[in-house]
């Protein structure tokens, strides 16, 4: 009992990955209409960004995490400004391609720039240690993660219920044209949410390098499981794509434990389910 | 009359209104890849194999989108049923078309239980869920030991002879003859597709992907196509994979991966989507475009992906519909301007 | 009359809007027959439900005295039901000829043939050439069907519709968009099929000028219900119709 309750934690703790890279992924698709294949790329470079600063050159840690958000969301206003705001009139397979190609070009630039092999970073000293629970250790930093996935949760929520951007989005993403008529800008609009979305995907990859490798390819592995999440919360349901995350986080941490082999094999069965019995979502009504 | 004469609905080899020209280009190709073991090396042989077996596995994929107006994201998953199905006949009984056939029918098997469940719906949410089966099938070549080898994959797959008891056997343990076995393969399978495109059940696809909710007011069943379709997109993946353990004389895991399925999106969407031909030249092109950059720099995929997006913002017709709208008219002006008055 | 189609007590609410209230119509051979009414009057949605377009709430439909209610639509199709779309519906990358090939092929059971080419099924070819011809399509059968002018798309719809040959055909606002003249052609179009093929029409349509000068019969619908029911002149003498279309004039002055 015990041990499926701490595995739970675990699970947690891997859930805030996936969530803030699936709740920046919902935000895009829900207000600019597309399903960005890139986004895990952006959460790649959130790590390699955060490693560079924070485990290369030194720069405390929390200022690390700082630059690497506004440098892929920098990234991220490139992406839109330049390519994206070119194609949303094109059909979803020009804009999956698009995307893809994102991947392909953000891959072999980390091998180029930091190498192709492995890195582990290390993990600034006030987050090392573990406390007890259920008898068992449990680390300080997965802690710290559970409870910003959880903040960004609250923040977001705040944002989009009382804040004049949120109402904004919240407008532009049931009714393009209604936002528009409205007197939104609606191009300035799509660059602000990608880049905001670019952003929450760092903040996970710039979270996950003290603890995760940061290698080439771990967006492109990651970006399915985001689509995991959010398609079974519901593709553009924020609530959704939070509770989707933790769902596929808890799964991964008992599969691994209960079906080593088929833990991957169990997320997609789930996945297929929700596409063919509740195609809008587990939340989405 | 200029635009629509030439876009005519797009999907004919190269539209009808240029006359013997191209008939006259195809067989010249046609020529030239029979003779290529006499011209060239084995690499050129096996790069030239290669893009042919890509060739097949993306008409099959545009079978959906360019004719149907699917977009699967999942073809890799049948293609590894291809693959790993024929790895594992040629395993036990030597003999190449037992192990192809065997190959193509399992992906068959495959696309006909997964498209059951996978046509119902479209767009977007298709394509989540063939990613989604697709990812299924590499997870279980992934993990399932016993069956597929795991990671290792299966190897040692023999280049078995082409064997038809008392009327033929030809041994294909060197390249060249393998080499003519996959492109004959190959073209019967596309001049196939191509008979297919041009029946009335292709043109009724085109109906299904223009308009939907019309097309059942003709009396079609759309499920019942788009499965059928779907099927038949999953046999040509299959045949794409099954080619490859006799080439390969190994099996992996990648082959089933999304990555892979994002191939024949590539070269179809690079070639064009309207074309019969366009999936064939995107493929042409990835080789080549691959070849050339690898000579200069490790570093190929940057390249590729700048390709995808040059061609993407610029061309999203694909480099065929160029072809057609700018190349042919140019040579064809050449040709009058040279004939006597 | 012979009887075509029935109702029983049909059926259709979205959410708390009832848009069909449970209608009982009989429509019978060779009357060509409108249905008008309001905005939201339920006429658009009565045809999606008789067609099979939208899953009903309740209720029965019978065609030629056989129960239909749960056939999904192309089966509906085969036994001899057609129709117009309000908005816009044909193939636009496909040429005019092919545009009607689609239901001809789908007709006499050749949209199956695999391995055959389009131009080996004379039969098909002939009859193709035949409707393009009555329409008046026949010199643009080789234009897309997305660069047609808004008549000839139309008029290329209510082909499709009439190739699959219906005994029953719906047209939703045949003439919408359209110019005088293109007017004048859908509608000799509709009174020679009527003629010609034994098809009967039931037409939505907002224009009453093309209501009255067409009909044989005309039904009224308000808020999901037949308000009236009758030949053009009794309709026109209808107290119920009249504070219908008053009182919904009335509003929009308000408004």
């Amino acid at each position: 009992m015990e041990t499926l309750a701490f595995q739970g934690l675990i699970g947690l703790s891997l859930a805030m990955y996936l969530w803030l890279i699936a709740a920046g992924l919902t935000i895009v698709f829900g207000v600019l209409g597309i399903l960005n294949f890139a986004h895990g790329s952006l959460f790649m470079l959130g790590a390699y960004f955060a490693f560079t600063f924070y485990g290369l050159l030194g720069i405390n840690f929390w200022l690390s995490m700082l630059l690497s958000l506004l440098g892929v969301a920098l990234v991220g206003l490139i992406m839109e400004r330049f390519f994206l705001r070119y194609i949303y009139h094109l059909d979803v397979a020009y804009q999956l391609l698009l995307t893809f190609g994102f991947i392909l070009i953000f891959d072999d630039a980390v091998k180029m720039i930091w190498g192709g092999v492995f890195m582990i970073p290390p993990m600034p000293d006030f987050f090392t240690g573990a406390i007890l629970i259920f008898g068992r250790p449990f680390p300080i930093y997965n802690l710290f993660i559970i409870s910003t996935g959880i903040g960004v949760a609250i923040g977001l929520w705040l944002i989009l219920e009382r804040t004049w951007w949120g109402r904004i989005i919240r407008a532009s993403a049931s009714d393009r044209e209604m936002a528009s008529a409205i007197g939104v800008n609606i191009p300035i609009l799509f660059t602000t949410v990608f880049m905001f979305g670019a952003a929450l995907a760092a903040l996970g990859g710039a979270l996950s390098t003290p603890v995760r490798v940061v290698a080439p390819g771990i967006g492109g592995a990651i970006i399915i499981q985001a689509f995991v999440v959010t398609v079974i919360g519901g593709l553009g349901n924020l609530k959704g794509a939070f509770v989707g995350a933790v769902i596929v986080g808890v799964l991964t941490a008992y599969g691994i434990l209960l079906f080593p082999i088929f833990e991957l094999f169990i997320i997609f069965v789930v996945m297929a389910a929700v596409l063919l019995l509740k195609p809008e979502g587990l939340f989405g009504g | 009359m200029g635009k629509s004469m030439i876009e005519r609905k797009g999907i004919s080899l190269f539209g009808r209104a240029y006359g013997k020209i191209p008939t006259v280009l195809l067989l010249a190709l046609i020529v030239f890849l029979f003779l290529l073991p006499h011209l060239v090396g084995k690499y050129v042989m096996y790069m030239t194999m290669h893009i042919l077996i890509l060739s097949v596995f993306s008409l099959g994929f545009n079978l959906l989108l360019g004719y149907t107006g699917l977009l699967s994201f999942g073809q890799a998953g049948f293609y590894a049923c291809g693959a790993y199905g024929c790895a594992k006949i040629l395993l036990v009984i030597p003999s190449l078309l037992p192990g192809i056939i065997c190959g193509i029918l399992f992906a068959g098997v495959f696309a006909l239980i997964l498209g059951f469940l996978c046509i119902r719906h479209t767009r977007i949410y298709f394509a989540m869920l063939t990613l989604c089966f697709g990812m299924m099938i590499y997870s279980l070549a992934w993990k399932w030991r016993t069956m597929t080898g795991g990671d290792d994959g299966l190897i040692g797959i023999p280049r078995a002879p082409l064997e038809i008891p008392g009327i033929l056997s030809i041994d294909m343990s060197g390249m060249g003859n393998y080499y003519y076995f996959v492109l004959i393969v190959c073209l019967l399978a596309i001049m196939l597709l191509y008979r297919i495109v041009n029946s009335p059940f292709g043109l009724t696809l085109q109906g299904i992907r223009d308009s939907e909710s019309r097309i059942a007011f003709t009396g079609i069943s759309v499920k019942n196509y788009r499965l059928i379709a779907f099927t038949i997109a999953g046999l040509y993946a299959g045949l794409a994979g099954a080619l490859i353990p006799p080439l390969e004389n190994t099996v992996t895991p990648p082959l089933a991966h999304w990555t892979h399925s994002a191939e024949p999106v590539m070269a179809t969407l690079l070639g064009g989507i309207y074309t019969f031909s366009g999936p064939i030249a995107g493929a042409f092109l990835f080789y080549v475009i691959k070849d050339i950059i690898v000579r200069f720099t490790e570093y190929w995929l940057i390249w590729l992906g700048a390709i995808v997006l040059a061609l993407v913002m610029g061309l999203p017709g694909g480099v065929v519909s160029i072809f057609q709208r700018r190349l042919i008219p140019w040579i064809r002006l050449q040709f009058a301007k040279g004939s006597p008055r | 009359m012979t009887e075509l189609l029935r109702t029983e007590d049909l059926s259709k609410a979205f959410g708390h809007f009832i848009a069909v209230d449970s209608v009982t119509i009989n429509f019978t051979m060779d009357t060509l027959t409108s249905i008008i009414g309001p905005n939201g009057a339920g006429k658009t949605t009565l045809i999606n439900l008789l067609t099979g377009s939208l899953p009903m709430d309740s209720g029965r439909i019978f065609f030629k005295g056989e129960e239909i209610t749960k056939i999904p639509t192309n089966e509906r199709v085969k036994r001899g039901i057609g129709r117009s779309f309000q908005i816009m519906n044909i193939f636009p990358m496909l040429t005019v000829f092919q545009n009607v090939q689609i239901p001809v092929l789908s007709l006499l059971n050749k949209s199956l043939k695999f391995f055959s080419r389009l131009d080996a099924h004379r039969e098909v070819i002939n009859e193709v050439e035949r409707i393009s011809k009555e329409v008046g399509l026949w010199d643009k059968r080789e234009v897309l069907a997305g660069e047609l002018s808004h008549g000839d798309q139309r008029l290329l719809e209510m082909s499709i519709a009439i190739a699959s040959q219906p005994e029953l055909c719906f047209l939703d606002e045949p003439t919408s968009g359209m110019n005088p003249r293109e007017r004048v052609k859908i509608l000799e179009n509709i009174r020679r099929l009527s003629k010609e093929r034994r098809t009967t029409f039931i037409i939505v349509e907002h224009d009453m000028d093309v209501v009255f000068s067409l009909s044989d019969r005309i039904v009224v619908m308000h808020r999901g219900g037949i308000i009236a029911d009758g030949k053009p002149d009794e309709i026109k003498e209808n107290q119920n119709v009249k504070e219908v279309y008053l009182g919904e004039e009335l509003e929009e002055e308000i408004i």
